[in-house]
């Protein structure tokens, strides 16, 4: 290769001969497949993103439960199908889905979670507003008696009308599916074939400073009880 | 980027500034409907759009849902692929624009020759002129897809709408959108646009619908590059200012339709061309916009170079 040619164009737009001449010569016959160095490069870019993302995010990580969006197919299922592009998160109404955080592990990072912390979910109300963004159909329509996005659960460890005996009974008073009952002393129970997860209940519960009822994802409640809780959603 | 400042060409600027505009256009179109999609959900045909024209998003899609009608945006995009090359990467992609628009430290560089445009083997080798090239985007898009229906969704680190619009949301969010910056850092080293020409997944697709189309001849029937070899002075002009990396079209040797795959008919090659009608931008038999000299209408009897061939 000559170096330190200019552009012929650029002095006056001659044509270069010898530029023609040169190209293809005193270079080694054509192998069929090469790769060069942007590519290289290109692959070393791939391969930084791909670890950087698993070294941040660490592996796989199933064994922490997490809410999904109403209608969202199971998780395995889910997690396959989940572009990531966060519509859902941005078309809730009541902005109660959050992007899964890097507890979640890689392959759940930045799928929607429904944080009951956040806001309660109004599936009956805003017409499936995350489905509906969904451009992939990960979130699907099923009707309002079929929505199951988890299942509440009372601590009662935590619980004040459990714990203390006070006269508190907001969370029964909030549950819009009549399935939180006051025992005969005031105390409230959850009645899971009724409970559709909205978590209406955990996001109105008053114990300080996490509350005492906590929807779980079906695969993983707890049972009512005094006892060790599971990892919280 | 940016051509030879001593040659002044009127038709230069308006060809910048049309793509420009329409890139300009099509970022806050992307940006408004992702602002849109909050609630209540807008009733517009469009909402979406974006992420459903995506064929990786598609193709995301139809493995479990197999219907192929909600699939039309993206078809859409392959059909018109098919007939008109890469142009959605040049003129439409969100994330491609964001990542031309902003400024790059890569374009201060000095301009550099053709031969050291041209892409060089790992020894540091130049490539002979018809190699084959092992590009790292049909790579990855090869393992996105076997990956795929193995479970692997890799899609949502890759995808560039998906990138676009995630980055967008993570921004009103108030949050960081991590792939986002790690582009425009690479932008600022490599250039605004390798990413897109060595990487992107879905302008491999583009790219891989575009040498189909040269097969089923489609062959850039919409939108063309033409080049006239009689006219070219092989400066590398256009090599040099190709935001894509491209210097087949400087060192092609015949008259006609330029048909590089890779190329995403952005024009600032024919912005950057010294020469009077050596490289135009053509759509259905009409000069769109041309080099230096070229007029706007097909065939101008001013001379023979403001001719262009059709092969």
């Amino acid at each position: 290769m000559e170096k330190g040619r200019g552009f012929p164009g650029s002095t006056g737009g001659a044509p270069s001969p010898e530029g023609r001449k040169k190209e293809g010569e005193g270079i080694a016959r054509p192998r069929l497949v090469s790769i060069s160095r942007r590519d290289l490069l290109a692959l070393g870019v791939v391969g930084l993103i791909s670890g950087a993302a698993f070294a941040v995010l660490g592996e796989k990580n199933r064994a922490v439960p997490i809410l999904r969006p109403p209608g969202a197919q199971d998780e395995v299922a889910f997690v396959d199908r989940c572009l990531r592009c966060l519509e859902c998160v941005r078309a809730c109404m009541t902005g109660c889905l959050e992007p899964a955080g890097r507890e979640f592990g890689i392959d759940r990072f930045l799928t929607p979670r429904f944080n009951p912390a956040l806001a309660k979910c109004e599936f009956e109300v805003c017409g499936r507003a995350c489905a509906r963004a969904c451009p992939v159909g990960a979130i699907q329509v099923p009707s309002d008696r079929e929505v199951r996005i988890g299942t509440a659960s009372v601590d009662r460890g935590k619980c004040i009308a459990w714990r203390d005996g006070k006269d508190c009974l907001v969370c029964y008073e909030r549950c819009s599916y009549q399935a939180i009952e006051p025992d005969t002393r005031g105390r409230p129970r959850v009645l899971g074939e009724r409970c559709t997860g909205c978590g209406a209940c955990q996001n109105t519960c008053v114990t300080c400073p996490d509350p005492a009822i906590v929807v779980y994802p079906l695969q993983a409640v707890p049972r009512e009880g005094g006892g060790r809780r599971k990892s919280r959603p | 980027m940016g051509g030879d400042r001593r040659v002044r060409n009127p038709h230069r600027r308006f060809l910048h500034w049309t793509r420009r505009a329409v890139q300009v256009f099509f970022l806050s179109a992307f940006v408004s409907l992702s602002w849109a999609a909050s609630y209540p959900p807008s009733r517009l045909p469009a909402e979406n759009l974006f992420l459903r024209v995506d064929p990786l998003g598609a193709l995301d899609a139809f493995y479990r849902a197999g219907a192929f009608l909600p699939l039309w945006p993206a078809l859409a995009l392959l059909f018109l692929s098919l007939l008109s090359g890469r142009f959605f990467c040049g003129w439409v992609c969100p994330l491609g624009s964001a990542l031309e628009l902003v400024p790059s430290v890569h374009r201060l560089r000095k301009r550099r020759k053709i031969e050291d445009l041209r892409p060089r083997s790992v020894s540091g080798n130049p490539l002979p002129a018809g190699a084959r090239r092992i590009r790292a985007k049909y790579l990855l898009l090869l393992a996105l897809v076997v990956l795929f229906p193995l479970g692997v969704n890799l899609l949502w680190l890759f995808d560039p709408l998906v990138i676009a619009n995630r980055s967008a949301i993570q921004v009103f969010a108030g949050s960081i959108p991590f792939v986002l910056l790690g582009l425009l850092a690479l932008a600022q080293v490599m250039g605004p646009r390798f990413w897109c020409q060595e990487i992107c997944p879905l302008g491999a697709l583009l790219s891989a619908t575009t040498a189909a189309g040269k097969v089923l001849g489609g062959n850039h029937a919409l939108l063309a590059l033409v080049k006239e070899e009689d006219a070219c002075i092989h400066c590398g002009h256009c090599a040099s200012a190709c935001p894509f990396a491209i210097t087949e079209v400087a060192d092609l040797r015949e008259s006609g339709k330029v048909n590089v795959p890779d190329c995403a008919l952005c024009g600032e090659c024919v912005k950057a061309c010294p020469v009077r009608g050596a490289l135009a931008l053509v759509s259905l038999g009409k000069v769109l916009l041309a080099s230096r000299g070229f007029d706007r209408s097909f065939g101008h009897p001013e001379g023979p170079e403001g001719e262009v061939r059709e092969k």
